[in-house]
C-alpha cells in the first residue's frame, strides 16, 4: 500500500481511526480533559508535520510515543491546573450488554477499582478492555515487550480479583 | 490455572466454547467476570470535531509558511482576488515576496476581522486556532486572520472571556492596558477608565502604561477611576457571572450598573435631577439577572428608594419623596 500520510485524505483517516483511543491513552493518566484533548492535537500536528518519515502503518506507534513523551513533559516541568477534580476517568457505557445484565454494585466497585490500579497496569488493562487492543497492539503502542503487556494484565487481573472479594466479604 | 485460555480471551481470540469454559471454572471464572464488565466502560470529553479543526488550521498555515513551494489556490489567503503566474522559481519567490508586501498593506483592513455584540445579546465565536471568544452586550473585538497563525492579536472594547488554546502567545489589546498568555481561560472587562482582569485558568500577564503584574488562576485585578485593586477571588467557578445569566458588583457607582442593565437588555434610561445625583454618587452591591427586567429593576432601585415606571423600552427613574424634584 503506497499511501501518503502527508494526504488529508489518508491523514484524516488516521484521525478517525485513533483520535478517540489516544484520547482514552492520555485520560486513562490524567482527569484533565482539556488537557487530554490538547495532547491529541498536538501529537497529530506533529504527525503531520512529519508525516514524510511516517508510514501509515507506523503512524500509531508514532502517535502514542509523541502522546506520551509530550505528556512527561507537561507533568515534569509545568503546573497541571486539575479543573475537573471530583470526576472519574471512566463511565459505564449504560447501553453495553455487559453493563445491563448487572448488579450495580458490582460494577461500581470494579469502577474504583480499576480507577486506583498502578498507572501501567491501568493503562495497559483499559487499552485492552476498552480499546479493544491485542497484546500486540499495545506492546508496539508502549514500546514494550508482549511478555511486559501480559505480566500488567496478569497483575491488573489478579489486583481486581482481590480487591472485588475483599469488598464482597465485607 | 488456564492462563493460556485467559490470554487467549483477551486477545479477543477465544471461541464461544473456550469462553463458557472459562466462566464455568471456578479458577478463572472471577477473572473472566472482571474482564467481562470491564469492556462496558468508557471515556468521555473527547472532542473530535474540535480538535480536527485545529490540526487541519494548523497544518493550512504551516503550509502557507513553507518558502518558495506555490500553495494551492483554495488555501491562498487571498482567494480568488488574483492568480499568479507560472515563472521560474527565483521569479516567483521574488514576486510572491513583492506581492505579500504590497497586499499586507493594501488588504491589512479588509483582513481584519471585526466581532459586534449590540445590546442584549451575548456571543460565542471561534477564532482560527480554535481558541474561544464570548462577548459581554456592548462589545466589540477585532483580530487579524491571515497572520493569526504566527501573531495572535485581539483589539477588544467591552467585555470578553477567552478560552485560549495552547500555542504562540495570545495578546489581548485594550485602550487600558493589554492582556498577554499562553493558554488558559480569562475575563476581560475594558470600558471606559474600568480596567478589570480575571483568570479563571493558567496564567495571565497584564500590562497598562504604569504596571506590569501576572495573575494565576482565581485571582483578578481591577483598575477602575484610578485605583488599583487585586482582587483574590474565592469560588470563581470556570467561567464568569455574565456568561451564566447574572451580572455581579461589588460596591461601584449606580451609573456603571445602570450602564450594564441597558447594554444586558437594550433598554434607556432618563433620570430626574434627584435620580441622576444619586446615581452619580451611590454605590451598589450585588447582582441582577438577565432574564427579568422587572427583578432587575427592583433590586437596584429599592435600596436607593428610586421609583421606576418601565415603558417598552424605556425606563424612567425618579427620586421617591425628594424635595429637590422640580
Amino acid at each position: 500500500m503506497d499511501q501518503n500520510v502527508c494526504e488529508e485524505s489518508v491523514f484524516s483517516r488516521i484521525y478517525q481511526k485513533w483520535g478517540q483511543a489516544l484520547f482514552n491513552f492520555i485520560r486513562y493518566k490524567t482527569k484533565d480533559i482539556d488537557q487530554a484533548n490538547d495532547l491529541v492535537q498536538e501529537a497529530f500536528i506533529t504527525l503531520w508535520d512529519h508525516c514524510a518519515d511516517v508510514t501509515p502503518e507506523k503512524a500509531k506507534s508514532y502517535l502514542y510515543t509523541v502522546a506520551n513523551r509530550k505528556f512527561l513533559n507537561q507533568v515534569a516541568h509545568l503546573k497541571v491546573v486539575q479543573k475537573h477534580q471530583n470526576n472519574s476517568t471512566l463511565l459505564y457505557d449504560a447501553q453495553s450488554p455487559e453493563y445491563l445484565m448487572q448488579e450495580k454494585e458490582f460494577n461500581t466497585k470494579l469502577q474504583s477499582a480499576i480507577e486506583s490500579l498502578p498507572e501501567g497496569q491501568k493503562t495497559a488493562f483499559l487499552m485492552n478492555r476498552i480499546d479493544q487492543m491485542t497484546y500486540a497492539e499495545i506492546a508496539e503502542a508502549l514500546d514494550i515487550s508482549v511478555k511486559a503487556v501480559e505480566k500488567r494484565m496478569h497483575l491488573a487481573l489478579k489486583t481486581l480479583r482481590a480487591e472485588i472479594e475483599e469488598l464482597k466479604n465485607r | 490455572m488456564n492462563q493460556k485460555l485467559l490470554d487467549k480471551y483477551l486477545n479477543h481470540e477465544a471461541s464461544e466454547a473456550e469462553i463458557n469454559q472459562l466462566r464455568k471454572d471456578p479458577e478463572t471464572s472471577a477473572l473472566w467476570l472482571i474482564s467481562d464488565r470491564a469492556k462496558a466502560l468508557k471515556t468521555v470529553g473527547f472532542t473530535a470535531d474540535k480538535n480536527w479543526a485545529v490540526i487541519l488550521a494548523h497544518h493550512q498555515n504551516s503550509q502557507r509558511t513553507r518558502s518558495g513551494e506555490p500553495v494551492s489556490q483554495k488555501q491562498h489567503p487571498f482567494g480568488q482576488v488574483f492568480h499568479l503566474p507560472k515563472v521560474s522559481r527565483p521569479m516567483w519567490q521574488l514576486a510572491a515576496v513583492a506581492l505579500v508586501l504590497l497586499g499586507a498593506y493594501f488588504f491589512l483592513n479588509q483582513q481584519t476581522h471585526q466581532l459586534m455584540t449590540p445590546n442584549g445579546t451575548h456571543q460565542q465565536w471561534t477564532l482560527p486556532d480554535g481558541s474561544g471568544i464570548s462577548l459581554n452586550a456592548g462589545s466589540k473585538a477585532g483580530y487579524n486572520e491571515s497572520s493569526w497563525s504566527s501573531h495572535r492579536v485581539v483589539e477588544l472594547q467591552g467585555e470578553a472571556f477567552f478560552d485560549v488554546i495552547k500555542g504562540s502567545t495570545f495578546e489581548v489589546q485594550t485602550a487600558n492596558g493589554v492582556v498577554t498568555v499562553l493558554g488558559t481561560e480569562f475575563n476581560v472587562l475594558t470600558r471606559d477608565d474600568d480596567f478589570y482582569v480575571s483568570c479563571f485558568e493558567g496564567l495571565v500577564k497584564v500590562q497598562t502604561t504604569d504596571t506590569t503584574l501576572q495573575l494565576p488562576a482565581g485571582y483578578g485585578v481591577r483598575i477602575f477611576g484610578g485605583m488599583f485593586n487585586y482582587i483574590a477571588q474565592e469560588n470563581m467557578g470556570t467561567k464568569p457571572l455574565w456568561m451564566i445569566g447574572e451580572s455581579h458588583f461589588s460596591t461601584e457607582p449606580l451609573a456603571l450598573v445602570l450602564d450594564e442593565v441597558t447594554r444586558q437588555y437594550d433598554v434607556t434610561f432618563t433620570f430626574d435631577s434627584g435620580a441622576n445625583n444619586l446615581a452619580q454618587s451611590a454605590q451598589f452591591s450585588g447582582s441582577f439577572p438577565h432574564d427579568d427586567l422587572e427583578l432587575t429593576l427592583k433590586s437596584i432601585c429599592q435600596p436607593f428608594g428610586l421609583v421606576f415606571d418601565l415603558e417598552g423600552d424605556q425606563i424612567r427613574l425618579t427620586l421617591n419623596n425628594d424635595p429637590k424634584d422640580p
